[in-house]
């Protein structure tokens, strides 16, 4: 018989594996929301894509990334600039990061590309380039403000 | 398949490619098996620059004797031609991709491996991987860490080569 292994970020960051025997995008869909316990509207992606959880045909693995905010308006500050733009709760960093060094970012040049990265505000460490965005949202306004850095994050 | 005289090293290896996220990576097309015959991972990573519509592949070769610690060695690789590849032109690549997949050597003549923090030989090269924690291999990180990062190499590099087929 089919199955579906999926990991499941909830909204409070918890990961948990589950299995699911012949599975249907409904039968998915209802054991993450027992899950979430929340009777707020949640919106459910595949990580690291735009649209909404649709389908998951054909799929024996996926990851998962549950929030209550459908879109995040992600605010990248760097140097004197501010850039902003939209993005799905499960988009990662790292997608966010290609963005801001790109064209339809600051467009940096090569070198400065290979340096950038991205932190929050006071933070001290980057942002681990493969966690999702949403992770970092804490304001109720789906909204999230980082910084484009180039600083060097060596330890000592 | 008989896994009784499996050590830890290879029970530990073979968990890690069974992970969702490795398995969902392989689903995606992010990454793929070409052989995996312990301790050694043959594997292909593709990166697309999605909007100039470019696809880069690069193979790898992964050993895992040990794991997971010390971490992987990997090094880039040709898996048609079962050989290493020479490295990228600085001229044909990105400056982070050039850099990963340079010659080098830790200083024993044979080569190093990728030149970042998480790899086996580089993390110790210069004590990279106590300067840059963040990047660096441990015990708590899982095969697909590693496979991460060298998607975001060659994403990196798609990137660099649309740019150049793309009007300014």
């Amino acid at each position: 018989m089919k199955k579906l292994i999926a990991e499941i970020q909830t909204q409070d960051l918890l990961i948990e594996t589950v299995e699911l025997e012949d599975p249907s995008l409904e039968k998915l869909i209802e054991m993450i929301r027992h899950k979430s316990k929340t009777e707020d509207e949640i919106f459910i992606f595949e990580k690291d894509k735009e649209e909404e959880l649709a389908s998951i045909e054909g799929r024996g693995a996926i990851s998962i990334v549950v929030h209550r905010c459908k879109k995040i308006t992600v605010q990248v500050n760097f140097e004197h600039r501010t850039e902003t733009h939209t993005f799905s709760p499960s988009a990662t960093v790292y997608r966010v990061l290609t963005w801001a060094i790109g064209k339809k970012g600051f467009n940096l040049d090569d070198t400065a590309r290979a340096k950038a990265n991205l932190i929050v505000p006071g933070e001290e460490t980057p942002l681990p380039r493969d966690a999702a965005i949403g992770n970092y949202v804490t304001d109720k306004h789906c909204g999230l403000t980082l910084e484009l850095t180039l600083r060097d994050f060596t330890n000592g | 398949m008989d896994n009784t005289n499996w050590g830890p090293d290879r029970k530990t290896y073979e968990s890690h490619i069974q992970t969702v996220r490795f398995l969902a990576g392989v689903e995606e097309g992010r990454w793929s098996i070409l052989k995996s015959e312990f301790p050694d991972l043959y594997v292909r990573v593709a990166g697309r620059d999605e909007e100039a519509e470019v696809l880069v592949t690069q193979d790898f070769h992964l050993v895992c004797d040990g794991y997971p610690l010390p971490g992987p060695f990997v090094e880039r690789w040709d898996f048609k031609s079962e050989c290493r590849p020479p490295a990228p032109d600085a001229n044909n690549g990105s400056p982070g991709f050039v850099d990963a997949l340079k010659e080098w050597s830790e200083g024993s003549g044979i080569h190093g491996g990728i030149y970042r923090a998480w790899q086996r030989h580089a993390s110790v090269h210069n004590a990279w991987a106590q300067k840059y924690p963040d990047q660096a291999w441990h015990q708590g990180r899982d095969l697909t860490f590693v496979m991460e990062k060298l998607y975001e190499l060659v994403v990196e590099q798609a990137i660099w080569l649309g740019y150049r087929r793309q009007p300014a």
